[in-house]
C-alpha cells in the first residue's frame, strides 16, 4: 500500500541549502573526516545501477571566500585519490543527506601567474573536482578465480566458474545438474562452489551477491577489504531469494555482475549506501523491486516481492515544483502473452516395411549403378574379373552416390510411426497434453522436417518404459545424448538385427538362417541436410552390399559384374531418429474471456532453446538385446518445460497489465523527501491522478543559485525470460 | 558647526556622497503556472555594488597621486570601514577607485596658486557587514 507524500514545505519561503564537504584518507576511521572549508558541491547525482557522482569546485588564488571577511591566498587542494563526504543538512538531523565518494578527477583552470614576495602565485583559478561513488571500486577488479569447497576447507582455482552453470555450457540437461553450489554454508555463513557435478543445490541471486561481495571484493596490499567492506543490506536480501540466475563471471567485475543480477530487466534495481554507523563502516548494496504486488515466479513458492517503499505523490498545488514530465511508454496491456521455447522434438522409429521410410534415389540412377561401366571403351573385351574391377570403380561416382544409400521419410507421411515393422503406429509428431497423453497429431510439412544429429535419448538409460526411465550412469557422471541409429536384419526365423555400424559382429546363432553367409560391411549413418532423411554409407566400399535381392553382380547375374557380394537387404532397414516438429513448446496466459469485437493483442516472448518439450513415440526402438529390437512400451514425455513457460507467461502478463509511465519532476527545494528505489504509484489526486508505477532511479541535486532537486523514474525494460533466472544477453 | 568625518578604509575624505543600498536578504520569486499565488526562496543576505563620490584635498599633485595609490590599495585587501558624516556605516569591499574628473588646483581669492589639489573620485563599494 503506498503512503501519500506531499512536498509542501509548509511555508511560502524556503531557504537554499549549501552542503558541507569533508575529506578523509581512510574509510575505516569514522572520526577521520575533516571539514574542507570553502569546497563547494555544485551537483550531486545519485543513481541506480550506475555510478553516483558529485561535482565540486574550489576557488584558488587571491580570494575572499563567500562568507569570509579577508582576502587570502588559497592553494589548490590535494584531494585526488581521497574520499569526500557531502553532507546536506536538513531540519531533522536524522534526515540529513550523506553521500560518500572517491575523488577521481581534478581539473584546474590556470589563469596568469603573479610573483608575490618572490613566490609565483596563480591568480583567479578555479579547481574542479569530480568524485564518484564507492561503486567505482567494484568495477576495478575483474574476477579471475573461484572458491571451490574441498573437504572442510576450500581451494581457489584460477578459473571463474559459472554460477548455476553446472558442468555444461548450456542447461540442456535436467535442472539438477545446473546447480553448482555447495550444500552447506562455510564459516562466513556463505557458500562456495561445489565440486559435485550431480549436486541439486542452486545459487540464489542473494547467495551469489553475498559471495561476490566478500570473496571477490577489492583488497589492499595486506589482503584487507579496501576501501571498505561491502555487503548486501540484510533487509533487502529477500528480493534476491526467489530466483537462481545463471551467471558467467569470467573477466567480469562485481559492478557488471550486480547489473546483470539485480537488473531492471529482472524487475530489480540496486544502489550503494555508506553506513558509517556500523563497525567497520560498510558500503551496503541496497535492492528494490519494481513490482507493485508480489509476483509468483514458479510453482514452488518463489516470488518477486513487491516494492516495500511505495509512495503516492500529490504536488499539483505546490509552488516548489518547477517542472513535471510524464512519458507514457505506449500501450502495453496485451490480451495474451505467449512464451515460446524450442521447437518440440519427437524421437521415433521409421522403417521401409511400415512405409514410414522409403528409398531416396531414382530408378534411372539405380539402373545406371547396375550398368556401371558397361558402355565404356573396351569393356566388352575385358574378362569378368576386369569388368568387375572397372564396374566397382565406376560405382563410386558421385552421380551414383544416392543409390542404395539415401533414405527419407515419404512426402505424404501422416506423422505416425511404430517400430518400422509391423507394430501399431501412433502419432509421432503429436499434440501432447500436460499429462503426457497424445491428443492427436500436429500439422506438419514433411519436407520441412529435419532429422537432428542427436536424439533426446541418453546413453546408459533404459527407456523400455520411457515414462519411468532407469538410469545406469555411474554416480557422479553425466549422461550424453545418443545419435540416431539404424538396424538391419542379419538372421531370419527367428529374426535378428544388428546396428548398422556393428555389422562385423552379426552372428547370433539363434537357430534361424543368416541373411548371408558373410556379413562384414559396417555402415555409417548421418542425417541429410536438405531433406527429412538419412544416409547409410558403406564406409568406402561399394554400396550394393546392402542391396541383397536387388542387385546381382555375380558371374551370370543380371547386373554388370562386381567382386563385392551383397550381404543384407535395405528393405529391412529400421532407424530411430529425432525430428523437430513445426510446433514450439509454449506457455500462455491471457484475459479470460478474450474480448469480442477488438483485435487481440498478443505478446510473444522467445525464451530460447533452453526450454524444451521432448517426446518419444510408442513402439520406438530404444535398444537391441541379443539382436531383438527393444521397443518403448508407451509414448512418453522425456522433458517438459511448459510449466516454466506458463509461469513466465503469467508473470509477463501480470506485469504488462499494469500501466507504467516514466516520471521526471524538478523541485525548487532539496529536502530529503525521496530515495532511490522508491516506487511512485500515482501522482495527483481525483480527476487529475495519473498512474506511474515506476521506481526512482536517479536523484540529482543542484546546489547552484536556485538549488533544485530532480527525481527521475526508470523505463520499463522487463525481460520476462530473465525474471526467472535466465541469462541476460 | 561640528566637523563631521568621512572615511573609507581609514582614509579621510573631505566629503563623501553615497546612496547606500543596505545589506539585505535576496528573495527569488517562485511562480508555478496554473497555481495561484507566489512562492519565494531566500537566497541569503548580501549587499549590492553601488557608486559613491568623494572629494579630497591634497597639498600637491604628487601627494594626490600617492594618496590615490593608497586608495587603490584598498581593493583586494580586505574589508574597509566606511564612515559617513561621523557615522560608521559598516564594512565594505572596495571594488574600484577612479577619477570622476581630472584633479584641479585650488586658487586663493587673489588668484595666486594655492598649493592644494582638489580631487573628485568615484568609488565602487559593496557592503559586506553592518557596523
Amino acid at each position: 500500500m503506498a503512503t501519500s507524500v506531499t512536498t509542501d514545505p509548509g511555508t511560502t519561503f524556503t531557504s537554499s541549502i549549501r552542503p558541507l564537504v569533508y575529506s578523509s584518507t581512510d574509510l575505516y576511521d569514522p572520526d577521520g573526516w575533516d571539514l574542507v572549508p570553502f569546497l563547494w558541491c555544485d551537483e550531486l547525482k545519485l543513481a541506480c545501477n550506475a555510478y553516483s557522482m558529485a561535482k565540486l569546485h574550489y576557488e584558488i588564488g587571491h580570494v575572499m571566500q563567500p562568507g569570509d571577511t579577508t582576502f587570502d591566498v588559497y592553494a589548490p587542494l590535494d584531494l585526488r585519490g581521497k574520499y569526500v563526504k557531502v553532507l546536506v543538512e536538513q531540519d531533522d538531523a536524522l534526515a540529513d543527506l550523506v553521500w560518500v565518494g572517491y575523488v577521481l578527477t581534478d581539473q584546474i583552470q590556470r589563469d596568469g601567474v603573479k610573483t608575490e614576495a618572490g613566490v609565483n602565485k596563480f591568480q583567479g583559478q578555479q579547481q574542479q573536482l569530480q568524485a564518484v561513488g564507492l561503486e567505482w571500486f567494484l568495477d576495478r577488479k575483474q574476477i579471475q578465480s573461484s572458491y571451490v569447497e574441498r573437504a572442510d576447507s576450500f581451494v581457489e582455482i584460477q578459473r571463474a566458474l559459472v554460477f548455476n552453470g553446472g558442468t555444461s555450457d548450456t542447461i540442456d540437461m535436467k535442472a539438477a545438474h545446473r546447480g553448482n553450489r555447495a550444500t552447506s554454508t562455510n564459516s562466513d555463513s556463505l557458500y562456495f562452489f561445489s565440486d559435485d557435478p550431480t549436486t541439486e543445490d542452486k545459487w540464489t541471486a542473494a547467495d551469489i551477491v553475498a559471495h561476490l561481495l566478500l570473496y571477490q571484493a577489492p583488497l589492499d596490499s595486506d589482503d584487507n577489504l579496501a576501501p571498505c567492506p561491502y555487503a548486501i543490506n540484510p533487509d533487502d536480501a529477500a528480493y534476491l531469494d526467489g530466483f537462481h540466475p545463471t551467471i558467467a563471471s569470467e573477466r567480469q567485475t562485481i559492478f557488471q555482475l550486480l547489473n546483470k543480477i539485480i537488473s531492471p530487466q529482472r524487475g530489480l534495481c540496486w544502489w550503494l549506501e555508506f553506513d558509517q554507523e556500523s563497525s567497520p563502516p560498510t558500503a551496503l548494496v541496497r535492492v528494490a523491486s519494481q513490482a507493485i504486488g508480489d509476483i509468483g515466479l514458479s510453482g514452488d513458492g518463489n516470488i518477486l516481492p513487491a516494492n516495500a517503499n511505495q509512495i503516492a505523490l500529490n504536488f499539483d498545488s505546490e509552488l516548489d515544483v518547477k517542472s513535471v514530465e510524464v512519458t507514457n511508454q505506449g500501450k502495453r496491456n496485451y490480451h495474451k502473452v505467449t512464451c515460446r521455447g524450442a521447437r518440440q522434438t519427437c524421437t521415433f522409429t521409421v522403417g521401409i516395411i511400415d512405409e514410414t521410410l522409403t528409398n531416396d534415389w531414382t530408378d534411372e540412377a539405380e539402373q545406371a549403378y547396375k550398368d556401371a561401366a558397361k558402355d565404356s571403351d573396351g569393356y566388352d573385351a575385358l574378362t569378368f574379373a576386369k569388368k568387375a574391377d572397372r564396374n566397382d570403380a565406376a560405382r563410386h561416382s558421385d552421380l551414383l552416390a544416392r543409390v542404395y544409400s539415401y533414405f527419407k521419410i515419404p512426402s505424404d507421411w501422416d506423422g505416425k510411426s511404430g517400430d518400422g515393422d509391423t507394430a501399431a503406429k501412433a502419432y509421432a509428431i503429436a499434440n501432447i497434453s500436460t499429462t503426457g497423453s497424445v491428443t492427436g497429431g500436429v500439422p506438419l510439412t514433411t519436407q520441412g522436417l529435419r532429422l537432428l544429429n542427436r536424439t533426446r535419448l541418453k546413453l546408459g538409460v533404459d527407456y523400455t518404459s520411457p515414462s519411468t526411465p532407469v538410469d545406469n550412469t555411474p554416480e557422479g557422471r553425466l549422461e550424453e545424448f545418443i545419435p540416431p541409429f539404424a538396424i538391419l536384419q542379419v538372421e531370419s526365423e527367428p529374426d535378428r538385427y544388428q546396428y548398422c555400424d556393428k555389422m562385423q559382429k552379426s552372428k547370433f546363432h539363434a537357430g534361424g538362417t543368416a541373411v548371408s553367409t558373410s556379413i562384414s560391411t559396417p555402415y555409417q549413418l548421418r542425417m541429410q541436410s536438405h531433406a527429412p532423411g538419412f544416409i547409410v554409407n558403406a564406409g568406402g566400399d561399394v554400396q550394393h552390399t546392402i542391396a541383397k535381392d536387388k542387385f546381382d553382380g555375380t558371374n551370370g547375374g543380371v547386373d554388370e559384374p562386381s567382386k563385392v557380394k551383397t550381404e543384407v537387404r535395405w528393405e529391412s532397414l529400421r532407424a530411430t531418429v529425432c525430428a523437430e516438429a513445426d510446433f514450439y513448446a509454449f506457455g500462455q496466459s491471457s484475459v479470460d474471456p478474450l474480448p469480442a469485437g477488438v483485435p487481440i493483442e498478443e505478446l510473444v516472448i522467445d525464451m530460447g532453446d533452453d526450454y524444451r518439450l521432448d517426446f518419444i513415440a510408442a513402439n520406438t526402438i530404444v535398444d537391441l538385446k541379443d539382436g531383438i529390437p527393444i521397443l518403448a512400451d508407451s509414448a512418453a514425455i522425456l522433458r517438459d518445460d511448459r510449466e516454466t513457460l506458463s509461469d513466465v507467461a503469467r508473470i509477463a502478463f501480470q506485469w504488462y497489465r499494469e500501466d507504467r509511465q516514466q516520471l521526471t519532476v524538478e523541485f525548487r527545494q532539496q529536502r530529503n523527501l525521496f530515495s532511490l528505489g522508491q516506487l511512485i504509484t500515482t501522482i495527483g489526486e481525483g480527476t487529475t491522478q495519473s498512474t506511474i508505477n515506476t521506481v526512482i532511479s536517479v536523484i540529482t541535486y543542484k546546489f547552484d543559485r536556485s538549488g533544485t532537486m530532480t527525481i527521475q523514474t526508470m523505463d520499463d525494460t522487463l525481460d520476462a525470460r530473465a525474471l526467472r533466472g535466465g541469462a541476460l544477453v | 558647526m561640528p566637523v563631521r568625518t568621512n572615511t573609507i578604509g581609514g582614509y579621510a575624505l573631505f566629503d563623501l556622497v553615497l546612496a547606500l543600498p543596505p545589506l539585505q536578504d535576496e528573495i527569488e520569486l517562485i511562480p508555478r503556472p496554473g497555481v495561484d499565488g507566489m512562492g519565494a526562496r531566500n537566497l541569503g543576505s548580501r549587499g549590492e555594488a553601488f557608486a559613491a563620490m568623494s572629494v579630497t584635498y591634497h597639498s600637491t599633485f604628487d601627494s594626490y597621486h600617492a594618496d590615490l595609490a593608497s586608495y587603490k590599495g584598498l581593493i583586494g585587501s580586505g574589508l574597509a570601514e566606511v564612515v559617513r558624516n561621523s557615522t560608521l556605516l559598516g564594512y565594505f569591499l572596495v571594488l574600484n577607485v577612479s577619477e570622476a574628473k581630472p584633479p584641479q588646483s585650488v586658487y586663493n581669492v587673489a588668484g595666486a596658486s594655492y598649493a592644494t589639489v582638489r580631487a573628485e573620485l568615484k568609488w565602487k563599494l559593496l557592503q559586506m557587514s553592518y557596523a
